[in-house]
């Protein structure tokens, strides 16, 4: 299970994070004293940081300096302050991604776990009974036989795939593709999703897209 | 000002020089002298007064003819007492000093204000990100204790999270010193991003987006655009039945690029069209369907305006509403 940092001086907001995160497979440490806040960042071993910007006493760019100087932890800065400036410096110290509050939750997710998919595996793979979608060449692999998606199904497939055994409704599944600069309607999702499902049968998965009437997809 | 004007303006001189001359030829004919020469002493006497009138009047007309011009070239008006010299003649050195006074006086008035205006929109700068904080806690308590109003709590914590932009904006865009930054933008990544801020609405009332695809760069400030834009869609979404369509298109003109935005909703009277860019103006629309604030669409056009940009809206009433923003080419920021 992938460890997070959370860095953040509300203290609601921080608990609030904490209960999301855990809810969606993450562990999650939080840094309550924030006199000593560089020394607990440097002495955890969690896999990613969540930094907010304005810490009493601290900047919060200073810690991304600091941070850097002896460990290369993916930091996801988590900000009010919204300004291009505050976006660049971060990202010139260090961070690997900016996010402005009030965020989405589901975004921040996705950011994250983007984020340790890359660079754990440094692949892009993601398999689900036998079946490999590789996100890189946007193509499919099932028993020998390698198949080519479109931009959309490759997208579709994934989110489902990212999640296999629930159910995801017709329009988070919209949501995560227009998340990708994708902005289809439903009409489009209907024919991507029916062409997914006929390529899938061509390859013998009959029945591995499943449609929950009135609810959504599922694999 | 004018010779006959200054004259003028001298009659009592004219009137008492005419009484004592006159007092003058009953003395002097009284005396017995000469018609002639009473007559060569008034000529003389009068000839001094006039040179000596005009000799004043060339004197302040040489001073006042050049300091009018100064301000009528100037731009802004009240700079004219930077650039006006002391007048070498008593009352206006008198009233130079009047009005280097009381310029002073108006800067340091200025300045109070200045101070004023900078020190509150600091305050909004600082409320706004304040509040952004607890704004995030309310909405991940919502996604982490689910319960049946969590839906529609959230939408109003969004609300909220509009007006309070839109507060910040209206610090920026009304204050004296620029706050935006201008440089290219892909056009097509700006809209891209608005969209996906308010994917969940307009996924929710089933939008058809057709989106132009011509990459193309314009210049403004993102951030500002980001917002504009917003504005514009969330009006949209506002005034739009589902399913919505949205059309952006572009139109690359010898002298700028024009963006248009078109919604297929209820559009707008004729009657209300010409006062949609009033601050405060609400329309029949905002009064009868829902609350509108009257703020929107004044501050798009006044951030227009700060950054050079033109802004137009068209419509028709349940037909379409089209905002277009103006993009001219300008060599002005390279």
């Amino acid at each position: 299970m992938d460890s997070i940092l959370v860095v953040e001086d509300d203290e609601k907001l921080r608990n609030e994070i904490k209960v999301f995160l855990n809810k969606n497979g993450f562990e999650c440490e939080v840094v309550e004293n924030f006199q000593t806040v560089l020394k607990d960042i440097l002495n955890s071993s969690c896999d990613l940081i969540l930094l907010d910007l304005n810490l009493p006493g601290v900047d919060g760019h200073y810690l991304c300096k600091e941070i850097r100087k002896v460990s290369q932890v993916p930091i996801v800065v988590l900000t009010s302050q919204n300004t291009d400036l505050d976006e660049l410096m971060s990202i010139n110290f260090g961070a690997d991604d900016f996010i402005s509050k009030p965020f989405n939750a589901q975004i921040l997710l996705a950011r994250i776990a983007s984020i340790l998919r890359r660079l754990k595996q440094g692949g892009d793979k993601l398999a689900y009974e036998g079946l490999v979608l590789n996100l890189g060449s946007g193509s499919l692999t099932y028993e020998d036989t390698c198949l080519e998606l479109t931009k959309n199904e490759m997208k579709i497939l994934h989110v489902l795939m990212s999640s296999p055994g629930q159910i995801i409704s017709r329009d988070s599944l919209i949501e995560s593709l227009w998340q990708e600069s994708e902005f289809i309607d439903d009409n489009t999702l209907t024919v991507n999703v029916n062409r997914l499902r006929k390529k899938l049968s061509e390859i013998g998965l009959d029945d591995f897209l499943k449609t929950r009437r009135g609810q959504g997809y599922m694999i | 000002m004018s010779v006959f004007k200054w004259l003028l303006d001298k009659k009592v001189y004219f009137i008492i020089f005419m009484g004592y001359t006159s007092i003058l030829l009953l003395f002097m004919s009284a005396f017995g002298m000469n018609k002639a020469s009473v007559l060569f002493i008034l000529l003389i006497s009068f000839l001094a007064h006039l040179s000596y009138l005009l000799y004043e009047y060339f004197r302040r007309y040489r001073y006042y003819k050049r300091i009018h011009d100064q301000f009528n070239d100037l731009d802004q008006k009240h700079l004219i007492q930077e650039i006006m010299e002391s007048p070498y003649f008593f009352e206006g050195e008198f009233l130079y000093d009047l009005i280097q006074g009381a310029n002073k006086s108006m800067n340091d008035q200025i300045g109070l204000y200045k101070e004023r205006q900078k020190s509150y929109r600091m305050y909004i700068e600082t409320w706004v990100h304040e509040i952004k904080t607890p704004i995030s806690a309310g909405q991940l308590i919502l996604k982490n204790h689910p319960y049946q109003a969590s839906e529609s709590l959230n939408e109003e914590l969004e609300k909220i999270d509009g007006y309070v932009e839109q507060a910040l904006y209206f610090a920026r865009g009304h204050q004296l010193e620029k706050d935006y930054m201008i440089k290219e933008v892909n056009l097509l990544n700006l809209i891209g991003e608005v969209l996906k801020k308010h994917a969940r609405k307009l996924i929710e009332l089933k939008c058809q987006i057709n989106l132009f695809d011509q990459d193309l760069v314009v210049k403004t400030d993102e951030k500002w655009m980001v917002f504009i834009l917003s504005q514009i869609i969330n009006n949209s979404i506002q005034y739009s039945y589902s399913p919505m369509k949205l059309d952006f298109k572009v139109k690359s003109l010898a002298s700028k690029v024009v963006l248009s935005i078109t919604d297929y909703g209820i559009g707008i009277k004729k009657k209300d069209l010409p006062r949609v860019f009033d601050q405060g103006f609400t329309g029949t629309n905002g009064r009868k369907e829902k609350k509108s604030t009257g703020i929107g669409l004044y501050l798009c056009k006044h951030l227009c305006q700060q950054m050079g940009l033109g802004m137009e809206v068209k419509s028709e009433e349940n037909e379409f509403t089209e905002v277009s923003i103006h993009f001219p080419y300008s060599n002005m920021y390279d």
